[in-house]
């Protein structure tokens, strides 16, 4: 589980915080979506949750213990982010890439076993990508590369998953694929996952949850269909819109910019 | 392991006994044979024992040390074109040589060489580390301008200095093995071996260290010791290779390159791989740097001579699977 509590963060030296008095609890086996628009706050938060950034105030908790207080092992045991595809120095095989989740679980002066290497295969079989084990991560497309990085998450087994963006660089149909793999796995193994998204439509096809956020503030935490409105979609991305009802589903459709 | 893993390991053994046969003094095969430990024959065994075979080992371990730095600092700064002299090491060395040359020759050169060199280093860290922002870009600026600091510096000694120490500075810069003997290997030894041992600990770390601080430590690593560890492992190693051999350059550039190409990037496989390459080329190069005319060529003279033609074919042969 995942606790936020009153959390507050800014850059060194910037006049306003990223981030004000953010607060929210993640259950298991659910999909929590951070929407909002390019600057908003998301990936500050998901970074702070994740530990890598400290906040002013507030804090966050992983299963009960203050992520600031936690090693680097330890924390990499509880939650598994997932970044965006930033490109690697080295041609390493997706195996390795997957074996490299087990970091936290190998002993400080041991090697990955046989034991991690199931476990890394099993990840891979997971996500579907099992038949590109040997192939260069270089050299993969970059819906493979980030249903790789999935599998890394998944062999560090850890209970929360923690997403940036995970399909902001695919097209249509990678994207629908990537992001429906993720939910099923989620909601299948119980594990509470967070991530970031752009794109209200997105967030109403995937998430159980949607926090909604503008000028790092919360400014709406709910089901998709109640927190992504006509009003929140006007408010947020400053975008005039309808919600349309097509099939059981909810789409936002743009008017026209003026 | 495949086959190519077993004959980079096996290649220092094999490449280091063949360069036992080979030198200025005339022996027969039989001789060297005779030589070897066991043997009886004396005029030869002083050559053998106390010439070749020390200076075989010190090329390798020099090699070794060399070669496992850069394979270690390339993955800890996720640049395939960095060497071991990146934080400054080979800057400092030379101006610790330059330095016992010029003015301080009560004092061994190989023990100013080591010093210096880890001082540039601890002045590149402690630059780099001030600086903030992103360690390993501010490093890797700290290092450039501490090599530009010591390079004028050395410069600056070989104009104050007489021809003749200016000849023996310029001929150490070069890096040689022509003054190898016993103590020489053990202290080479026991830096490849301070330096060397926690970078094969720990190797499969350099994998995660690779992808960058944050993904690093999201795997579990502890990002800053991590790297301080490494950092101070190959410090060790290759400022002691350079203070008994002087900068011998390219192997540590382009031996981690060879062994990924040919045997992919994993650190679990290409550290140790990279390790023993580095060892059968210095050897290979130490021996053709004394056999291929009547006088010394210096030996980082051969590495850049035979490596860069090398490099420059196995990097045209391979460039459909180019992996750096």
């Amino acid at each position: 589980m995942i606790a936020v509590e009153t959390l507050t963060f800014g850059h060194r030296g910037a006049p306003a915080p990223v981030l004000r008095d953010i607060g929210f609890t993640l259950a298991p086996g659910q999909v929590t979506t951070l929407l909002g628009p390019n600057g908003s706050g998301k990936t500050s938060l998901l970074r702070c949750v994740a530990g890598h950034w400290r906040p002013q105030a507030g804090r966050v908790l992983l299963g009960g213990d203050d992520v600031a207080a936690l090693s680097a092992r330890d924390r990499a045991k509880r939650l598994a982010l997932v970044p965006q595809d930033q490109g690697v120095a080295f041609s390493y095989s997706v195996r390795d890439m997957v074996l490299m989740g087990r970091g936290p679980h190998v002993g400080p002066f041991g090697m990955p076993g046989g034991a991690d290497r199931d476990m890394a295969r099993q990840a891979l079989e997971a996500v579907g990508i099992a038949a590109l084990a040997d192939r260069d991560i270089r050299r993969i497309s970059g819906g493979e590369r980030q249903l790789a990085l999935v599998a890394r998450a998944l062999a560090q087994a850890t209970p929360a998953l923690l997403l940036d963006e995970p399909t902001s660089h695919l097209d249509l149909r990678n994207q629908l694929a990537v992001r429906a793999r993720i939910r099923d796995i989620g909601r299948d193994r119980g594990l509470t996952v967070l991530m970031t998204l752009h794109d209200p439509n997105l967030a109403l096809m995937f998430a159980d949850r949607v926090l909604l956020l503008k000028d790092g503030r919360v400014v709406a935490d709910d089901r998709p269909d109640r927190a992504i409105t006509e009003s929140t979609v006007h408010a947020v991305y400053g975008v005039a819109a309808d919600v349309r009802e097509n099939g059981g589903r909810r789409w936002i459709v743009p008017r026209d910019m003026e | 392991m495949t086959l190519k893993a077993v004959l980079i390991f096996v290649a220092p053994l094999v490449i280091g006994v063949a360069a036992l046969f080979v030198g200025a003094y005339g022996l027969a095969p039989s001789d060297v044979i005779a030589a070897l430990p066991g043997g009886r024959s004396a005029a030869a065994a002083s050559v053998v024992r106390d010439v070749r075979l020390p200076r075989g080992i010190l090329a390798g371990l020099g090699g070794a040390s060399l070669a496992g730095s850069g394979a270690t600092l390339q993955a800890v700064f996720r640049n395939p074109l960095v060497d071991p002299f990146l934080l400054g090491i080979s800057s400092g060395a030379a101006l610790g040589c330059a330095i016992g040359v010029g003015f301080l020759p009560f004092l061994p050169v190989p023990l100013l060489a080591f010093l210096f060199g880890l001082g540039a280093v601890a002045l590149t860290w402690g630059l780099g580390r001030g600086v903030g922002g992103d360690d390993r870009l501010s490093m890797v600026l700290a290092g450039v301008v501490v090599s530009a600091l010591f390079t004028a510096l050395v410069s600056l000694v070989k104009v104050m200095v007489d021809p003749l120490r200016l000849q023996s500075i310029v001929f150490w810069l070069m890096g040689s093995f022509s003054l190898a003997n016993w103590r020489h290997v053990a202290i080479a030894g026991t830096g490849a071996a301070i330096g060397l041992v926690p970078m094969i600990l720990f190797r499969w770390r350099l994998n995660m260290l690779s992808l960058g601080d944050e993904e690093a430590a999201g795997l579990g690593i502890d990002v800053r010791r991590m790297r301080f560890l490494f950092v101070a492992a190959t410090t060790l190693a290759a400022a002691t290779a350079v203070s008994v051999s002087g900068v011998v350059g390219w192997i540590g550039l382009m031996v981690p390159h060879l062994v990924r190409m040919a045997t992919g990037p994993d650190h679990c496989r290409s550290l140790p791989l990279s390790i023993a390459g580095g060892a059968a080329f210095m050897i290979a190069a130490d021996t053709l740097a004394r056999s291929l005319v009547s006088w010394e060529v210096p030996v980082g003279i051969v590495t850049a001579l035979a490596g860069a033609p090398f490099f420059a074919m196995i990097m045209r042969r391979g460039r459909s699977r180019w992996a750096p």
